[in-house]
């Protein structure tokens, strides 16, 4: 099928037009991002990333019923049209305002959307086929909004930067956002141990249980060691005297400095770990028990419920021909 | 039955020649609390573990002889099996605790075992209770103080119902309201079960237990009741042991027992001399000062002045929670974006408040607890270059040979400082920090988890520094080394600032805010 | 029709032939339960060992997913090929959990907990359990290929000799190790995984251009780890 493509680039001095193209090909559309990265901080995904305990309803639900819904979601995103997808997303980041502390997790949680929806826009853009835009759209027509260097080519970039590949790559990103906050809601709303122990429930072996344990324990204690060794770095002179814009850049290259001595820190306690483990008999059974037994309570009830809705709907949107309405293809 | 009993043992740690342990009889009878003393690396450690079951069956090496405890082989009992007859506590509560919640840290061991959910819950409470931490059943582990961390990592060794209980240096890196709380609960476990304590803290441990036994180069050098300490006096000093100067004293003065009051009697009298610690006045202005305001969103955490002169050593204690790393961590720059700093900070009449870290790293340097995070680098000689790397000082060599020399690490200077022993790792982060040129030094509880030895001459290389003229604010709960090394001590309680002066008279009135007094002042006072 | 994002796309222009795909893991498979099985199996991982290994699928998570995709923003995008610093991230740290715990498996149970944890925080198990065959058994399965012929002296640990002789091996072997990694992600995602699961377009001009820009950054970055998984695991010790 021929493609036309109809040009509506803006007209600028060829120099201008190479030097833009290699502004988008080194800093990408994301560059602002880093801007706003810079404000939030390490610490900041830290509070969207870890338990903390509060009274909103998804604290009160069992993990499994959290976990079919991030897994369903997952599903149906997958199988319907992508503004399903983004209502689900919306549901989902609305569901960050009945968290505790919920200002700042909006806050954080909304930066993090959004540098989401322009890093998977952009990344499926810049090389989706045209062929695949014509089956998405329906169209022979393209709009090119830029057009590339021919030898930007190698690096699998398709000559033309359309509209369409845009509005396509936006449309794809909402198959990533929804499962993304589900499952940040699942980690911030469960105790990592509740976690656990329906795992066990579901036979996954005892030593994965316990490593993902530590794991789990372990996340903060890496965050808190890396942001010392950063810190001490820029107070022994790192960056010193360089202009303040740069000042994130050298952050960065002090964690990188510091990821060995963070690891040794960590990894030195990891014996003192195992010995307090199994001098309290662990793994000498495979039979182990639970304190505590795995309730429902009526939110799970309820939520199971909203889940049959959700694949009520999805089967709806699928009979009423609006299911993966674009080929799922591209990056 | 004896509760423990050695007979020939011996271990060697892989790639070593020489045992790190040789015991050729111990017995420990059921009941009984057993006080081991020792240096660090004297093989108390390798003793206990060799009891517990971690060696052979976590650490391998070469084991000979026989341990058994209350009637089983160790080496041919299975750990989830010695697990139900010894209990371990370890230094570190941090790396010990796995799980989120305090009650399902208790409830870790006897889940482990397999018991009834009914029983677990039982013993659960049980240990709780006996550890009093019941109010902490719903914490998490993550926000509790280290000496809370530590009772909650006890409970979950009781909850396991050992006849035997070891704990190893269970208080050495908690702060002293913490080891009270953890004193207390050994003293009530005290004839119920077998403990086995390894302490640096002599005279606090020694009227909950009945034998205190030494550990030095690798085999028992002392093995004294409760009531004959004091005959092993001299031995224990010189292998390196914290003994309240009082008990050394009672000895001079041929006394049966170590006797507080008598040795007091016996300075007023005349009959001893003793030598008060040298403390420096400066009369010089403060080289800093700062007035400093820290506030998180809903509450002031500190509200504090402190100012440091030329060649200072000045102790910062005080509770737990009273804000004294704050305030440091404030006055360096290193306080996170949750936390609002206002105030100032004047270094040589320049304001620093508005100034960004690594501005302010030029003139004054925190270092943490965990001092090893200051190193980066894969050399000491690089890791002292760093700084004046990266703030371009020209002719830094010299500066580096200078600072090799002076801290007596020339020999080490191409090794890996990761791999140098705690105490060199120790003068490799200080030197690093002072090369670069600053004139204050904070450091946060460098004390904690260290033998007397270390202690001594941390506190010796401290004094040396202060002489060549740095400054120096050092964190501790130790009040023996404040007592016997700083100039001046400010006391912190709720953020403020509630006692400054000299030790002499802040332990005066220090108690009050949590900071006990060391027998050595009070002997005096 | 797709269920949990699987497509089950097979025949997409330029796809790897699914029985290529298939045989490869069924060898891998084959290799990982022989040199598993000659090593005693899960059995001989110690409790230390399964801490070594949640500690460093934590730090990977926290690498690859917060850190490195912060570090990842700063880094010009048409140069994120060349330099994928959440990537290689991992990389250190699953070779440096390789050389602490030294026993066949440890890559393979790294990178499926480092999946699990992936799939529990960002990707809500989707395309599962595709990733964790295709992790364990690619990057994993490298990894403990290279401590099951190194005979657990993986990186030189443990190896007796002069010290530019252990500092040679730990050199070589990550950068082999880091080499090999290059690989996966063009070939099995970019020719497979990703049109299996999701119809992708298997463009072959863009696969060869990832794996040409990955390898160097990869080999060097192998090389650094290899080193530093030495230095760490004798730190450690202290």
């Amino acid at each position: 099928m021929k493609v036309n493509f109809v040009f509506q680039q803006p007209n600028l001095p060829p120099l201008v037009e190479l030097a833009i193209s290699w502004f988008i090909f080194l800093f990408g559309a994301t560059g602002p991002i880093v801007i706003i990265l810079a404000f939030v901080g390490i610490r900041g995904f830290l509070h969207i990333t870890r338990f903390e305990s509060g009274e909103g309803i998804l604290y009160k639900l069992s993990p499994l019923t959290k976990l079919i819904i991030v897994i369903s979601t997952t599903v149906a995103v997958s199988l319907t049209i992508w503004w399903f997808g983004a209502i689900l997303t919306l549901v989902f980041w609305s569901l960050f305002f009945t968290l505790n502390e919920a200002k700042r997790k909006v806050l954080y949680v909304s930066y993090l959307l959004l540098s989401s929806i322009l890093g998977v826009s952009t990344g499926f853009a810049f090389y989706t086929p045209y062929s695949v835009l014509q089956m998405a759209f329906n169209t022979n027509t393209l709009n090119v909004i830029w057009v590339w260097p021919s030898y930007f080519s190698f690096a699998g970039y398709e000559p033309y930067l359309t509209l369409q590949a845009l509005y396509y790559g936006f449309q794809i990103t909402f198959r990533f956002t929804a499962p993304m906050l589900a499952g940040l809601l699942l980690i911030l709303t469960t105790t990592p141990s509740d976690l656990m122990r329906y795992l066990a429930k579901v036979k996954f072996p005892l030593p994965f249980i316990f490593a993902l344990t530590v794991a789990m324990r372990t996340v903060p204690r890496i965050f808190d060691t890396l942001d010392t060794v950063v810190k001490l770095q820029l107070m022994r002179g790192l960056g010193y005297g360089k202009p303040s814009f740069l000042r994130p850049f050298y952050v960065l290259i002090a964690g990188l400095y510091g990821l060995v001595p963070t690891l040794i820190f960590l990894m030195k306690g990891a014996k003192y770990t195992a010995i307090a483990a199994d001098t309290r008999a662990f793994n000498s059974t495979p039979r182990r028990t639970y304190m505590k037994e795995v309730k429902y309570t009526k939110a799970d009830y309820v939520a199971w419920g909203l889940i049959v809705v959700l694949f009520v709907t999805v089967a709806l949107l699928l009979a009423f021909g609006y299911g993966r309405g674009i080929p799922y293809v591209g990056y | 039955m004896y509760a423990v009993e050695i007979k020939g043992l011996s271990f060697s740690y892989l790639g070593s020649s020489k045992p790190s342990i040789t015991v050729d009889e111990l017995y420990i009878e059921e009941g009984e609390s057993v006080l081991v003393v020792g240096k660090s690396g004297s093989g108390k450690s390798t003793l206990v573990n060799c009891i517990n079951g971690v060696i052979p069956h976590m650490i391998s090496g070469e084991l000979r002889g026989e341990v058994v405890v209350m009637g089983n082989k160790v080496k041919e009992t299975p750990m989830s099996k010695l697990s139900t007859v010894v209990g371990t506590v370890l230094q570190d509560p941090e790396s010990q605790v796995v799980n989120y919640l305090v009650e399902e840290e208790v409830a870790f061991g006897p889940e482990n075992l397999g018991l009834p959910p009914e029983e677990v819950k039982e013993r659960v409470s049980e240990a709780l209770r006996i550890a009093g931490i019941e109010h902490l059943a719903k914490r998490e582990t993550t926000n509790l103080s280290g000496g809370e961390l530590q009772r909650t990592v006890l409970a979950s060794v009781l909850a396991m119902r050992p006849k035997v209980l070891i704990l190893d240096e269970p208080t050495s890196n908690i702060d002293p309201e913490g080891t009270n709380s953890v004193f207390a609960t050994l003293r009530e476990l005290k004839g119920k079960k077998t403990m086995i304590v390894v302490e640096h803290k002599v005279e606090r441990v020694l009227p909950f237990v009945d034998r205190v036994i030494l550990i030095d180069k690798g085999r028992i050098a002392l093995d004294l009741r409760k009531e004959e300490i004091i005959e092993g006096v001299e031995t224990l000093v010189e292998a390196g042991v914290e003994v309240p100067s009082y008990f050394v004293l009672s000895r001079k003065l041929k006394l049966p027992r170590p006797d507080f009051e008598a040795v007091k009697k016996g300075i007023k009298e005349g009959k001893i001399a003793l030598e008060t610690p040298k403390r420096k006045e400066i009369a010089d202005p403060p080289i800093m000062s700062a007035s400093i305001k820290v506030t998180a969103k809903d509450r002031e955490l500190v509200d504090a002045s402190i100012e440091v002169k030329r060649g200072e050593l000045v102790a910062l204690m005080g509770r737990n929670g009273a804000g004294k790393t704050t305030l440091l961590k404030a006055i360096a720059g290193l306080t996170g974006d949750e936390l609002k700093v206002t105030g100032s900070i004047v270094f040589e009449g320049e304001e620093l408040i508005r100034r960004p870290i690594w501005y302010r790293g030029k003139y004054f340097i925190y270092l943490p607890q965990s001092f090893d995070l200051i190193l980066v680098t894969t050399k000491v000689e690089d890791e002292i270059a760093f700084s004046l790397k990266k703030r371009g000082v020209k002719g830094f060599k010299q500066v580096v040979e200078r600072y090799l020399r002076e801290f007596g690490l020339e020999e080490y200077r191409k090794q890996d400082p990761m791999l140098l022993s705690m105490g060199q790792r120790r003068r490799v982060a200080m030197a690093s920090v002072l090369a670069s040129g600053v004139k204050v030094l904070f450091m946060d509880e460098p004390t904690s988890g260290q033998d007397f030895y270390n202690r001594m001459t941390l506190g010796k290389e401290l004094r040396e520094l202060t002489d060549k003229g740095y400054s120096i604010v050092v964190v501790t709960h130790d009040s023996r080394f404040a007592y016997e090394f700083a100039d001046r001590i400010v006391v912190m309680s709720e953020g403020k600032v509630v006692a400054n002066g000299k030790p002499e008279d802040v332990f005066k009135v220090s108690h009050k805010y949590g900071v006990e007094p060391p027998s050595d002042f009070l002997l005096r006072w | 029709m797709g269920f949990n994002g699987i497509g089950g796309y097979l025949n997409r222009p330029g796809e790897i032939p699914v029985e290529v795909i298939i045989a490869y893991f069924v060898f891998a498979l084959a290799i990982a339960i022989i040199l598993g099985k000659r090593n005693g199996g899960l059995k001989a991982f110690k409790t230390v060992d399964w801490v070594y290994i949640g500690i460093g699928a934590a730090a990977a998570y926290v690498w690859e997913f917060i850190i490195g995709a912060i570090i990842g923003r700063a880094v010009p995008s048409g140069l994120s090929n060349f330099i994928d610093v959440g990537f290689w991230g991992r990389l250190f740290i699953v070779f440096i959990v390789a050389a602490l715990v030294r026993k066949v498996g440890a890559g393979m149970i790294t990178l499926f907990l480092f999946n699990f944890f992936s799939d529990l925080f960002h990707y809500g198990f989707s395309g599962e359990p595709m990733y964790f065959i295709y992790e364990s058994l690619t990057y994993g399965l490298f990894v403990d290929l290279g401590i099951a012929i190194t005979g657990g002296k993986i990186f030189g640990i443990g190896v007796t000799g002069s010290t530019s002789k252990v500092v040679a091996l730990a050199a070589i072997e990550g950068g082999i190790i880091g080499f090999l990694w290059a690989f996966p992600d063009p070939i099995f995602y970019g020719a497979f995984f990703k049109p299996f699961l999701y119809g992708g377009v298997v463009n072959w001009s863009r696969i060869i251009y990832d794996l040409i820009s990955f390898i160097p950054g990869d080999v060097v970055i192998g090389i650094l780890a290899g080193l530093a998984s030495n230095r760490v695991q004798k730190a450690v010790q202290v």
